[in-house]
């Protein structure tokens, strides 16, 4: 059969701002909201993940107030203010680092992520629109443990809301290249999710969530400057408890800056390359 | 022709894992073997094959969803490898799976959410949806339910009305009516046939079901064990009737019947014939004709008079379906072969 030419290319609808605004509404009212409300009981046991926690705490804090116990390092903080900080901010991280790879296999168990690639939506667009509505969720988490520190458990705050807000934002950027590479790791995996189980059990231990960091045996304290987390704890407990300046937490929002160029640069190539692999391998619908 | 699809010695081979990483790889799978073809623009053509022949992987490779290992595939002329997004933005595909909506949204939640994906607004999706869904059978109440209340025929129709929503140049089909009582599955090929055509939409279908073929497609090729085997007209859209005779001799006595009766005749008046031994002392003797009956009698006293007898006599109108048969069980070395018109 002869062939004249390649038919002239029809032009598909182009990406503007409003598109984009309405992506951000789909993904995160649609996609997001609706169906996370839709499972009332998750709904339910989500705020008391959120809360159940905290007083386990509480007690504990009582134990060892009781008991005596002397923890190096709190500089004069409260330990409740101390692990009120810690746990808020600690389950702000998890989750953030455990979200996008949580997306992507929400959506490969529901069949819906081949079609999702399949649009002329692009796979790093794909990700941002699907991690908005659990970064909202996140800080209500945050939001949630800091009022229950504050209303009931007597955690008296003192922020300096700039450079708080400063290092809330660079420990969301920082964790964003670890939420990348697990992301990437369950696009091609599928299940088994290292990064994640990472951050979910050890960073409570070794990031100064709990404890200072100080309070670790000396071999292992290296382990907390391997996550962003403690240089954020480090920064936000001082602006959120004692109004700490700008420059007195410097060097700890230098840190997860630094932290921030290394990993995500690295975290994107690690999903470009899983991407691919999948790709290869014609595993995008599978799971 | 205007070509809007062109596949060039498009090759795909898939490795098959161990069960542990140490373990010895098996020789990697060849699922599409340098598949060659041209599809015009405003074309529907499909793909017909056994299951596992390759069909749902050319169509993944051609919907940039998976890689190919060789050869290349344009879509408008964009290559589905180096140019992907702009492929991407032209082409929609229908897969065989239910579980492509979110079970927990709406029919119009599920449209807005996919199609806002491609830029579309909420008001042009529903614009666009309302008269295909008419036409498909679903109406505002239904659009309006949970997805996951509606049946399987509902669910592969939603798919396909946000296919069309999309209105891409490009359309991909993977098995269209699988899971469709015949109504709705002749309710879709309608849908099908209007849109796809008024829209000069280029298709192309993957389809066990033959029928669908028959109905929809202008040309027709045949995947075997990863290759092309032939392309051409679905037969009916020829006009054309499949004869079968069974006939209680082998192949060389039945062919050398047929020839003497084919001999008698003009050349042009008499169709070419085929015979096929089959076990039991059996030979299938098979021709295609626009008018089945009018050559039979001669061809049956012909026969008779070789002294042979004939078991059993067939006409079959989907003659796509026996092209089919022939092809899988015969056909497995032969090259690929032009058919069509």
């Amino acid at each position: 059969m002869a062939v004249e030419s390649v038919a002239p290319p029809a032009t598909p609808r182009a990406t503007d701002a409003r598109s984009i605004l309405r992506k951000v509404g789909l993904f995160t009212y649609l996609r997001g909201w609706k169906v996370w409300s839709s499972y009332r009981a998750q709904v339910a046991l989500t705020i008391v993940s959120w809360l159940v926690p905290v007083f386990l705490y509480f007690v504990l804090a009582g134990f060892l107030d009781s008991s005596g116990a002397v923890l190096p390092s709190l500089n004069g903080t409260p330990y409740i203010s101390f692990f009120v900080i810690g746990l808020a901010f600690q389950g702000f991280v998890s989750n953030l680092v455990g979200l996008l790879a949580q997306r992507i296999r929400n959506e490969q168990m529901m069949g819906t992520l081949e079609l999702i690639f399949l649009s002329p939506t692009t796979p790093g667009g794909i990700l941002v629109y699907s991690s908005i509505f659990g970064v909202v969720l996140n800080i209500i988490a945050a939001v949630v443990i800091l009022g229950v520190g504050v209303g009931l458990l007597g955690v008296h705050l003192a922020v300096s809301w700039g450079p708080a807000i400063l290092a809330t934002v660079l420990l969301a950027v920082s964790s964003t290249g670890l939420s990348l590479v697990a992301a990437a790791f369950i696009l091609w995996t599928k299940q088994g999710n290292p990064v994640a189980l990472f951050f979910a059990t050890f960073t409570q231990f070794f990031a100064g969530v709990l404890f200072p960091v100080a309070a670790l045996p000396s071999g292992i304290q290296w382990l907390a400057n391997t996550v962003p987390l403690t240089f954020g704890l480090d920064a936000l407990r001082p602006t959120l408890l004692n109004g700490a300046s700008l420059a007195s937490v410097a060097p700890a929002l230098g840190w997860m800056a630094v932290y921030a160029a290394i990993t995500i640069p690295l975290g994107l190539w690690l999903f470009g390359r899983a991407l691919r692999l999948t790709k290869i391998e014609g595993t995008v619908a599978t799971y | 022709m205007v070509s809007a699809i062109e596949v060039r010695d498009l090759t795909k081979s898939f490795d098959t894992p161990g069960a542990f990483p140490w373990s010895r790889r098996a020789a990697p799978t060849l699922a599409l073997d340098r598949a060659t073809f041209d599809v015009a623009a405003g074309e529907i053509f499909a793909l017909i094959g056994p299951n596992g022949a390759g069909k749902t992987t050319l169509l993944k490779i051609l919907s940039t969803i998976l890689l190919p290992t060789s050869g290349t595939a344009r879509i408008l002329g964009y290559d589905v490898v180096e140019e992907e997004a702009a492929a991407r933005a032209r082409l929609a595909l229908v897969t065989n799976s239910e579980r492509s909506f979110y079970y927990r949204l709406s029919g119009w939640e599920n449209l807005r959410f996919f199609c806002g994906l491609y830029n579309m607004d909420a008001r042009e999706v529903e614009r666009t949806a309302r008269p295909i869904a008419e036409r498909l059978g679903l109406d505002e109440p239904l659009l309006r339910r949970a997805y996951r209340t509606y049946s399987t025929g509902t669910q592969r129709k939603l798919q396909f009305l946000r296919a069309f929503v999309l209105d891409t140049p490009v359309l991909f089909l993977d098995e269209p009516t699988s899971s469709l009582d015949p109504v709705s599955a002749e309710e879709v090929r309608a849908v099908i046939s209007k849109e796809c055509r008024d829209r000069h939409q280029t298709v192309v279908l993957s389809a066990n079901n033959l029928v669908d073929v028959e109905r929809l497609a202008d040309r027709v090729a045949m995947i075997h064990r990863g290759r092309l085997e032939m392309f051409g007209a679905p037969p009916s859209s020829r006009g054309a009737t499949c004869v079968r005779l069974i006939v209680r001799a082998d192949e060389a006595q039945t062919l050398a019947a047929g020839e003497r009766w084919r001999a008698s005749h003009p050349p042009d008046a008499v169709p070419e014939l085929e015979a096929e031994e089959r076990a039991g002392g059996t030979t299938v003797l098979r021709y295609w004709a626009v008018d089945p009956s009018r050559l039979l009698p001669s061809l049956l006293e012909a026969l008779r008079a070789a002294g042979l007898d004939v078991d059993q006599v067939d006409l079959r109108p989907f003659v796509l379906e026996e092209e089919f048969l022939r092809r899988v069980d015969t056909g497995r070395d032969e090259p690929s072969v032009e058919v069509g018109p």
